[in-house]
């Protein structure tokens, strides 16, 4: 295998990885020495070793995002990482590369991602390349209604952009093994005509250029499987949103870096907005399906690390391309969005766990399973820090004291708390956590000096404070639930596979109370408890209380887009793509504002099966796509037959999803309901069709 | 009365297809009184308006809609299908006239994206075409399963405790049990730091 990248870096990870090892280790320990010396000597020493523990684990934990940071400040400060790869330029576009880009999609709102479509074909086409890559739709959507929409979406906006034969769709029936078993088939059936595969999510946008950087980047060096981009966030307007793309604006750039900088060749691929290699990818990362049942067993949920774990096996190199511009994803518009999300990842990282111990793999992406799985983990260790400090707390409030822990002392043995030293570790806590944020606020502003995109300086500083604040209040309410979640994973509770929201849409009071409710009454009687026991712990505890309490009202508020828009006009949590958006996504937002066709019957346009028999070009256009029709037994078509008569005789509400999705799979019986509906007389009977004239 | 040729804005679906008609706005549906006829019924009526109405859908030209409604109203009528219905017999000749002026269309070009698609009888005629817009042609190949087994040390290791885990997993896995377990350990806790 040829091998163009830096010859030397396999030598250089492995030795920075291990100074990475030393800066986070040492000072962890000596954190956990300090902790366990602040608690008076001979008193439950049991209880303070495991306090202790835990402080330890938590401090590696903020530690790893502390030394990344720094490390990606000395990179970008610096400009340049010599071990690491450059991306050329467009001009460096090879000929007769063929490319895939692939979206795959489920249950997906399919206005955004036609939209999204548009824009990446568009952009692809401005850079004049638009002969290099093909486009494929692969929908898993089970929904039938939403089948129905995706293929009508897909005709228009191959209409619209003279795509046909270009863009491509393809809905698979049996959903094995969810995203990665879609791109798997892709891989099968259609992977040998490409030599490389864009994968994209459902709310990535991606430029032209980058594609083409992306290629090129593949092309120069032959030793790299998979290529990973780094999206920035973009379009979110609840104030949640908002500061959650502000925050991956700021701290993003100085993060990737850092991480691309410990990692080199052994970088992780997220999933989405990164190039890959076909032909190695189709040989070495079929996934398995885990023996056992899920949560830990089954289906491998969070499919990417270890994709990118078999490919670095193989022996081809995975790398993060942090100064790639031009792409974008969208963020979860709400908390309990990002709650639901992070439950998937939860029990997707953790059961990683089993794939620890795996032959072959290397170690950086042994400690990318076991991070992904700390990711939850540690909110579990923070939960259970805090509820053994409360222990502590109550017995050293009630409990007596034991002045004489030797038998035959002269002198009584005061417990002695030593605070100062506790402060100190709180302060250092303190820098660890939040250091990082100033450092990349400076890169912004004195380095970069672009304050000017985020709306100055005096507003980036705003800005940031802001971000900490709202990340500060979030922070007890997201450790709360993702404990809940890694119980409940550790427990054998599995998830089902939904498809992720990804509109603005604000939370009612009803469901904030419902979601949070019970963390807030805990946290009241826990306040109230204290303040009768012990008041100075009180004082420890109420930031974490007074966010729980709080968690209600700051999910609703963070959740409301006017809310958001309200902070961007007073010029706050701004990005540079809102102050100058780029070419895509002002087409994107223009895409998405324009009025959907005329409709003459009077359905809704999101009853994709009342379409597909009632719409004329859409009931055509389904009947094509299924492609022949098959022979059926008889068995089947005596049932087929008996649910279109259903439909027919009692309307469309009359059919459940599965009877649905049978009728659609079926053209002659479809096409044969397509008659018989546009022949109805009875008016009423007519109108549950849509066959109503509006006047 | 010559009828316009309407066949590419059938499916309205191809490279060169106006876009205005598309994106124009959906005009007030005005009922066919069916001037021509002498007999014009209740029944009649709703066939004038379902065909109509058919068409709209189809994005026939408005300016074609009414002719063509009548042109199948006509063609009923001289068959002497004069039913207490009329409704269904009228659909299936419009649906035969759309087919005629669409094979009459494609004849004259060559078709281009999905426009030729013909409804609804001859729906299968260009299956495959369209089949071949949405998918490309495959050439499969095989994508196996990585193996994923554990080094032996680690596997032994594994196994070892899989033996232990084993007996208790069924207690594990009910929350219930665990838990009593978790509350009982913080019982334990609690008053061993009071009698501490």
């Amino acid at each position: 295998m040829p091998t163009s990248t830096p010859k030397s870096w396999e030598k250089v990870a492995k030795r920075r990885r291990l100074v990475f090892l030393a800066l986070v280790l040492v000072p962890t320990l000596f954190a956990s020495a300090q902790m366990a010396a602040v608690f008076p000597e001979h008193e439950n020493l049991w209880l303070k070793t495991l306090l202790a523990t835990f402080y330890g684990l938590l401090f590696l934990w903020i530690s790893f995002g502390f030394w990344t940071t720094v490390a990606g400040l000395w990179v970008m400060w610096r400009g340049y990482d010599r071990f690491n790869i450059r991306l050329p330029s467009v001009k460096k576009f090879p000929s007769g590369v063929r490319t895939a880009i692939l979206m795959p999609i489920y249950n997906e709102d399919i206005r955004r991602v036609s939209a999204g479509l548009e824009t990446i074909y568009r952009s692809v086409e401005k850079v004049g390349l638009r002969d290099a890559f093909d486009f494929f739709i692969l929908s898993d959507t089970n929904d039938p209604d939403k089948w129905v929409l995706e293929e009508n979406a897909w005709a228009d906006l191959c209409t619209r952009v003279g795509g046909f034969r270009r863009i491509f769709y393809r809905n698979r029936r049996p959903n094995l093994k969810r995203k990665s078993g879609n791109i798997a088939d892709f891989c099968r059936r259609w992977g040998s005509q490409y030599r490389y595969m864009i994968v994209l999510d459902a709310d990535s946008i991606m430029t032209g250029e980058s594609f083409a950087r992306m290629v090129a980047t593949m092309e120069q060096h032959p030793d790299i499987g998979i290529l990973q981009s780094v999206p920035l966030s973009v379009n979110r307007e609840t104030l949640l949103g908002r500061t959650q793309q502000f925050a991956n604006h700021v701290y993003g750039p100085l993060l990737s870096a850092g991480i691309s900088f410990w990692q080199l060749g052994d970088a992780q691929y997220w999933g989405h907005n990164a190039i890959i290699r076909i032909a190695p990818f189709r040989e070495h990362c079929g996934l398995p399906r885990l023996s056992g049942s899920p949560p830990f067993g089954g289906d491998i949920l969070s499919h990417d690390f270890v994709e990118a774990a078999l490919m670095r096996r193989a022996g081809w190199s995975v790398w993060l391309a942090h100064d790639l511009t031009g792409s974008y994803e969208e963020t979860p518009p709400t908390l309990i969005d990002e709650l639901e999300r992070d439950r998937r990842w939860c029990q997707g990282n953790f059961q990683h766990l089993r794939l620890l111990f795996t032959k072959g793999l290397f170690s950086a992406h042994r400690a990318v399973f076991l991070r992904g799985a700390l990711n939850y983990g540690s909110a579990l260790l923070w939960f259970c820090f805090m509820s053994l400090s409360t222990l502590i707390a109550v017995w050293d409030s009630i409990g007596v004291p034991n002045y004489f822990p030797k038998q035959h002392a002269l002198f009584p043995s005061w417990p002695v708390w030593h605070w100062g030293w506790g402060v100190t570790l709180l302060v250092s806590t303190a820098v660890v956590l939040f250091l990082p944020k100033i450092l990349c606020f400076f890169w912004v502003w004195a380095k970069q000096r672009n304050a000017d995109q985020y709306g100055g300086g005096f507003r980036l500083f705003v800005s940031v404070l802001l971000e900490t604040i709202l990340s500060t209040l979030l922070a007890p309410v997201r450790m709360l639930f993702h404990s809940k979640f890694v119980l409940l994973t550790l427990l054998g509770q599995k998830i089902s596979w939904e498809a992720q929201s990804r509109e603005d849409r604000g939370i009612s009071w009803r469901v904030a109370f419902k979601m949070h409710g019970t963390g807030m009454i805990a946290a009241l009687a826990i306040g109230i408890g204290f303040s009768l026991i012990s008041r100075s712990f009180l004082w420890w505890l109420l930031p974490v209380l007074t966010s729980l309490i709080l968690a209600p009202a700051t999910v609703v508020w963070t959740s409301r887009v006017g809310v958001g828009r309200r902070f961007r006009q007073a010029g706050l949590l701004l990005i540079p793509e809102e102050v100058a958006p780029p070419a895509e996504l002002i087409g994107l937002n223009a895409i998405l504002s324009r009025p959907p066709p005329p409709n003459p019957p009077t359905f809704d346009r999101l009853q994709g099966f009342v379409r597909a028999v009632v719409d004329p070009p859409v009931h055509a256009l389904h009947i094509a796509m299924l492609g022949e029709d098959k022979k059926l037994n008889a068995r089947i078509t005596a049932r087929r037959k008996a649910l279109a008569n259903k439909a027919f005789d009692v309307g469309p509400q009359a059919l459940n999803i599965a009877e649905k999705k049978a009728l659609l799979s079926d053209p002659v019986r479809l096409a044969d309901l397509h008659r018989r509906v546009w022949a109805l007389s009875d008016p009423e009977k007519a109108r549950e069709w849509g066959l109503t004239a509006e006047t | 009365m010559p009828l316009p040729k309407h066949g590419a804005t059938i499916l309205n679906l191809n490279a060169n297809a106006s876009r205005s008609v598309a994106l124009a706005k959906p005009e007030p549906f005005t009922s066919v009184r069916a001037p021509g006829l002498p007999d014009v019924t209740q029944e009649w009526q709703l066939a004038a308006e379902r065909m109509q109405l058919y068409l709209k859908s189809m994005q026939v030209p408005p300016e074609d809609q009414l002719g063509l409604a009548l042109e199948a109203m006509r063609r009923v009528k001289a068959n002497g299908q004069v039913h207490k219905d009329p409704l269904p017999f009228s659909l299936e000749v419009l649906w035969q006239i759309l087919q005629e002026r669409s094979a009459a269309d494609s004849a004259c070009n060559a078709p281009q994206g999905i426009s030729h698609l013909r409804l609804p009888a001859s729906r299968f005629s260009d299956v495959a075409s369209v089949a071949a817009l949405a998918r490309p042609a495959i050439r499969r190949q095989c994508m196996l399963s990585a193996p994923m087994e554990l080094s032996p040390w680690r596997k032994a290791l594994l196994d070892t405790l899989e033996v232990i885990r084993r007996p208790t997993e069924h207690l594990l896995y009910r929350r219930g049990i665990l838990l009593g377990a978790l509350a009982a350990l913080i019982l334990f806790l609690w008053l061993k730091v009071f009698s501490g």
